[in-house]
């Protein structure tokens, strides 16, 4: 039973730590917002790759790491944002300083997805809301 | 002889039909930009002829620089008006991120920050304005 309870409490802190599981690399990754997110103003933020369970120490993806915006509007179209560029600070944390998000007329909310890519192929997608 | 003959060919090419559209330097409001492509633009604004040119090809997503120029007759001029320029998607009801204006000199404006989130039709406002109120303004149509 005390196994059993260890289990879950371990696996919960786990799955608290981990924003994204990227399942091709079998890694995870915890995002965190360094300037905003503000509208019509650049937002910064960072995205550290680690092994599930250990956050002591980031591990850099073997594939092609890829991030960008993107709007989900209220109409139901969908559309990438101004671009952004992503710099790997050290191995595993990489850093955006340029992520512009702006409303301006628009109804619906901004995302930031993170890829892992192989060339162009995507292996793996996942994304993060953002709430101003 | 050959030189000859082709150089009476090109000038004739040059002076019949009309004017040429090799020495046609001038712009008006009726150029659009296409993806790919540089653009350029002259028109009236209030009392001031403003000439835009995008610095380079016009790229989807990511940054656009816009060089803009004030004149009254042939000097350069400061506008008196604030200027402020936007982008609108009109079929689609909305705008992009702020565009940001810096001035470089007299009369000359580069303005950055000029994203087009998506293909298609957008116009590019250009404006004169005090406090909220529009003075004058210019729509440049863009087609990308």
């Amino acid at each position: 039973m005390k196994f059993l309870l260890a289990l879950m409490l371990a696996f919960s802190a786990s799955a608290m730590t981990c924003d994204m599981y990227f399942e091709s690399e079998d890694l995870c990754a915890n995002f965190e917002w360094t300037k905003g997110p503000v509208l019509n103003e650049y937002s910064a933020f960072e995205v550290s790759f680690f092994n599930e369970g250990d956050t002591t120490q980031t591990v850099s993806p073997r594939k092609d790491v890829y991030m960008f915006t993107w709007m989900m509007m209220a109409n139901g179209h969908n559309h990438g944002g101004p671009a952004i560029h992503s710099n790997e600070l050290i191995p595993g944390v990489f850093t955006v300083e340029d992520a512009k998000f702006f409303m301006h007329g628009m109804k619906g909310y901004w995302m930031v997805k993170v890829q892992i890519r192989d060339g162009e192929t995507v292996l793996d997608e996942q994304a993060i809301k953002v709430e101003f | 002889m050959m030189h000859k003959l082709a150089a009476l060919v090109l000038l004739l090419f040059l002076v019949s039909c009309g004017d040429s559209p090799f020495l046609d330097k001038d712009t008006d409001a009726k150029v659009s930009g296409n993806s790919g492509l540089q653009a350029s633009s002259a028109v009236l604004l209030g009392d001031y002829k403003v000439e835009v040119e995008f610095d380079g090809d016009i790229v989807l997503y990511d940054n656009n620089n816009v060089i803009i120029t004030f004149k009254r007759e042939t000097q350069f001029t400061d506008p008196k008006n604030n200027f402020h320029a936007y982008l609108w998607m009109p079929d689609h009801g909305h705008g992009s991120f702020p565009i940001k204006v810096e001035r470089l000199g007299k009369g000359i404006y580069k303005m950055s920050e000029v994203y087009f989130t998506m293909p298609g039709y957008w116009d590019l406002h250009l404006q004169f304005k005090e406090d909220d109120e529009i003075l004058d303004e210019y729509k440049w149509p863009i087609n990308l």
